[in-house]
Parts: structure tokens; sequence; C-alpha cells
């Protein structure tokens, strides 16, 4: 019961770390079985979903020195995430409309030309070129206009309570 | 996908991250892949879980390599070092989930010494034949030979029964007893040896891959714990090709048998096999979900 309430949250969590979908799943599964085996040093008194994210992180790192990759995440960007997640975690437990569903609706709210941009890049699942091709943009501009759009939908998120 | 601008400031690379993580769990699989990652989660902790004791309680054997470990902790005095070089266990995450039903069989086992199981045998697929269909019961193992009743009931015209009691095996139609055999021969007399994969499961199934099976599979993914395994061709005809083993996710315990014979695979299609005397096409034990047994004397009573 307490792995599907953390399931979701947790691997946004993760997903946004790593920003590898493989290794996304590894450190899901790792986290979720040493948290199982440490469960017993967990203060109860405390949030769990933090404890749980302190795993990850520190999964994560583990695998990214194992596998001696070149994935390296400034702790003040760890921080940041840390604090979205936490308010993720809220809502994705909490809320009337599940955080995804707001996303959608954040979605809908965006200027045409950057929804899209979206549209074609996460529901298209498709690459930065094919926005460029698609809109007949420059790589860099198309860069651009999903980094702004990104960020429109962060302010969105935090204006309907989804992130802090 | 986030540029420099980003990347110096660590509160805008974290909402480009989220807010990707985000539409990552969006896509259409996301839910499916959700239950996937939490079942596989609870495999890990259950596979944790045996592999402890079943590790400490396994014989010292250090040239053995490392896919042939999870054998090693299982054999347990029903298998030889020599067997271990003949398996084939596909993968890693096999191994581990293999050691894990494994062990938990086992530990079943010990704990159950009746069962009773509903028997489908479906005939030849070139034969127009009813499927027979029966029951089997194991009530307990005195002297490590199982007491055991195995009736077909359907057709009528072909109703058949086999067991072993405390006189040793026999064989009765409707008409009365056919013969007796001796109580060691249950296991090749009685369903050709499928029925030891009933009542001694993972004894049963080492026994197999030692005498010519690869285990193919090892699945925790579903509700049911799954070993299979495959046949090599040097194994004699009349045993099966596939057999399957099904657990109770909860207790262990054999939840469902099943045994094929695929004579394509040998090069004769099943279709042209013709006759009678062939194996069946497949032979499915199901538990029968009752805690309660029926009182049986284990009598040819005809």
């Amino acid at each position: 019961m307490l792995m599907r309430q953390n399931a979701g949250h947790l691997m946004a969590f993760i997903r946004a770390l790593v920003r590898n979908e493989s290794l996304a799943e590894d450190v899901f599964q790792e986290t979720l079985l040493v948290a199982w085996r440490r469960f017993d040093s967990f203060d109860r008194e405390r949030p769990f979903g933090p404890w749980l994210r302190g795993i990850a992180h520190l999964t994560a790192l583990a695998m990214f020195r194992k596998g001696k990759r070149e994935i390296y995440v400034d702790s003040a960007v760890v921080e940041a995430i840390e604090v979205r997640a936490e308010a993720l975690e809220r809502s994705w437990m909490g809320m009337e409309h599940h955080p995804l569903e707001t996303l959608q609706d954040c979605v809908g709210r965006l200027p045409e030309r950057y929804r899209d941009a979206v549209e074609i890049l996460y529901r298209g699942d498709r690459s930065v070129a094919d926005v460029a091709a698609a809109t007949e943009m420059g790589l860099e501009a198309a860069k651009k206009r999903l980094q702004r759009a990104r960020h429109l939908l962060a302010d969105c998120l935090r204006t309907k309570g989804v992130l802090s | 996908m986030n540029s420099d601008e980003s990347r110096n400031d660590p509160n805008r690379e974290a909402d480009e991250r989220i807010i990707e993580a985000m539409f990552r769990a969006t896509h259409a699989t996301e839910r499916l892949d959700e239950e996937r990652r939490i079942q596989s989660a609870m495999d890990a902790i259950r596979a944790s879980e045996v592999a402890a004791p079943t590790v400490s309680t396994a014989p010292t054997m250090p040239a053995v390599s490392r896919r042939g470990r999870w054998w090693v902790a299982a054999l347990g005095g029903v298998g030889s070092i020599a067997a271990l070089v003949a398996i084939t266990v596909l993968s890693q995450p096999s191994e581990v989930r293999a050691e894990r039903i494994i062990a938990r069989a086992k530990i079943a086992a010990e704990n159950v010494d009746s069962r009773r199981f509903d028997v489908v045998i479906e005939s030849p697929l070139n034969l127009e034949l009813p499927d027979r269909e029966g029951w089997v019961e194991v009530l307990s193992r005195p002297e490590n030979h199982p007491l055991l009743r195995f009736e077909v009931s359907e057709p009528i015209d072909q109703a058949q029964a086999w067991g072993v009691d405390d006189q040793g095996g026999w064989e009765a139609t409707p008409q009365g007893l056919v013969s007796r055999f001796r109580r060691a021969e249950w296991s090749e007399r009685i369903l050709g040896g499928g029925l030891d994969l009933l009542i001694d499961a993972i004894p049963a199934m080492l026994s197999r891959v030692e005498k010519g099976y690869d285990l193919v599979a090892a699945t925790t993914r579903t509700m049911s714990p799954t070993l299979v395994a495959t046949k090599r061709f040097t194994v004699d005809e009349k045993s099966p090709d596939r057999i399957r083993v099904e657990f109770d996710a909860e207790t262990y315990e054999v939840s469902l048998l099943v045994l094929e014979w695929d004579r394509s695979m040998r090069g004769i299609p099943r279709d042209q096999m013709g006759g009678l005397t062939g194996p069946p096409a497949r032979i499915t034990f199901t538990r029968r979900a009752t805690g309660n047994l029926e009182a049986t004397d284990f009598q040819p009573r005809w």
C-alpha cells in the first residue's frame, strides 16, 4: 500500500534526478529494496516521502559512481528538485485533481506556439530536432521555445499548488 | 535539453527536470509500467527475504559458476554437481527469481501433506476425442512414498483409476482391479511420472533438469510465481516437452501444473502422429480451491 501510494511521485523525482529512463527504473527498484531493508530505522514521526527520496538520491549517486558515468547533478539543483518533489508528493496524494491532469490543463493554457512544440516533443515522443523541423525553426530556437514552455508550465503548476 | 541559462539557475533547471519527469509520467503506458515497477520491486523484496536463509544453508562449492548457484542451493540431495554444467539459465534475473521460487516452494512443501487437483488430459490435436477429466488426491508420504489416488471420471466409458495404498500401487477400471505394482514404481506408472511434479515439485523439477531439461523461464511478475522447463532432444519421448509449474503467490504451494507434448519439436508434427499410442497434447493439474479434502480411504473400491 505504501509502495503504491508513493510510486508515482517517487518515480517523478528519480526521473528528474537522472534523466535516463532505464537508469530511473533501476534506481526506483533499488530505492524500494533499500527502503524495505531499512524500514526499521525510519522514524515514523517524520514524513515518509523525503526519507524515500533521500534513499533514491544516494542510490542514484551510487549508480553513477558504479557506472563511472559523468552525469553530474549540482547539489543546489538536487535541493531544488527536492523542494518541488515535496510539493508534488503532496499534490500527488492529496489534491482533488491529479497533478498530471493539472499539467494537462496547463498545457492547454499555453500560447499556441509553445503548446505545439510541447505536444510534438512529449506527446509525440519526438526529438527536439523533430520539433525544429515541424515548426520550421532552427534547432537552437526550438530548444529555447521548449525551455520557455517548460518554465511557463512550471509557473502554471505553481499557481495551481502542484509545485512550490 | 536544458540550456546553459538553466544550468546556471538551479531553480530553473529543477523546474525543467520536474516538468520533463511529469511528461514522462503522462505516457499512455505509464499506468501499466508503474504496476510492473511495483511488482518488480515486490519481487525483489521477496527475493531478498528468502535469499539469506537459502544461501546460508547451501553447500559450499566455489568451483560452481555464478549462474549455477541457485541450483546448488536447491539441490539439497536430489542432484549432483555434474548436473550443474548442463543447466541453462537464461539470465541473472531468472536465476534470482528461480532461487526465490525454489526456496519458498521448498518451505511450503514441508508444511503440506495433502492436496487435491482437478486434472484435464487433452487428446492429441489430430484425434477428435473428448478430453479426459478427473482428479488426483495426495494425502501423505509415509516411508517416502505418497499415498495417492488418481481417477479419470470423464468420459464415463474411459473411467479408470490408479493409486498407491499401504500395499503398493494399483490400477483399476470400473469393472475391478486390473493390476498391482510395486510402490516404488508409482512415479513411472502413473501419468508417466508427471505426478511427481505435484507431490515434490521442486525436487522433481530439479531431477528433470538433471535428466535433460533446461529451465527457460522463472517469472514472478504475474500473480503466480512460475517455473518453466523445456526438454532437450536427448530425453526419452514419453517425457513432456514443456513443464510449467505455477505456485500460489501467498503460500508457494503448487497451484497449477501443465505438461505439454509437442512432437513437432522433434520433427514429427503433432498432427501427423496418428493413433492412440502417442502422448496427450497437454495435461493440466489445477489445485482445487478447498482446504477440506474429502475423506478417501485410498482403497481400489471398484
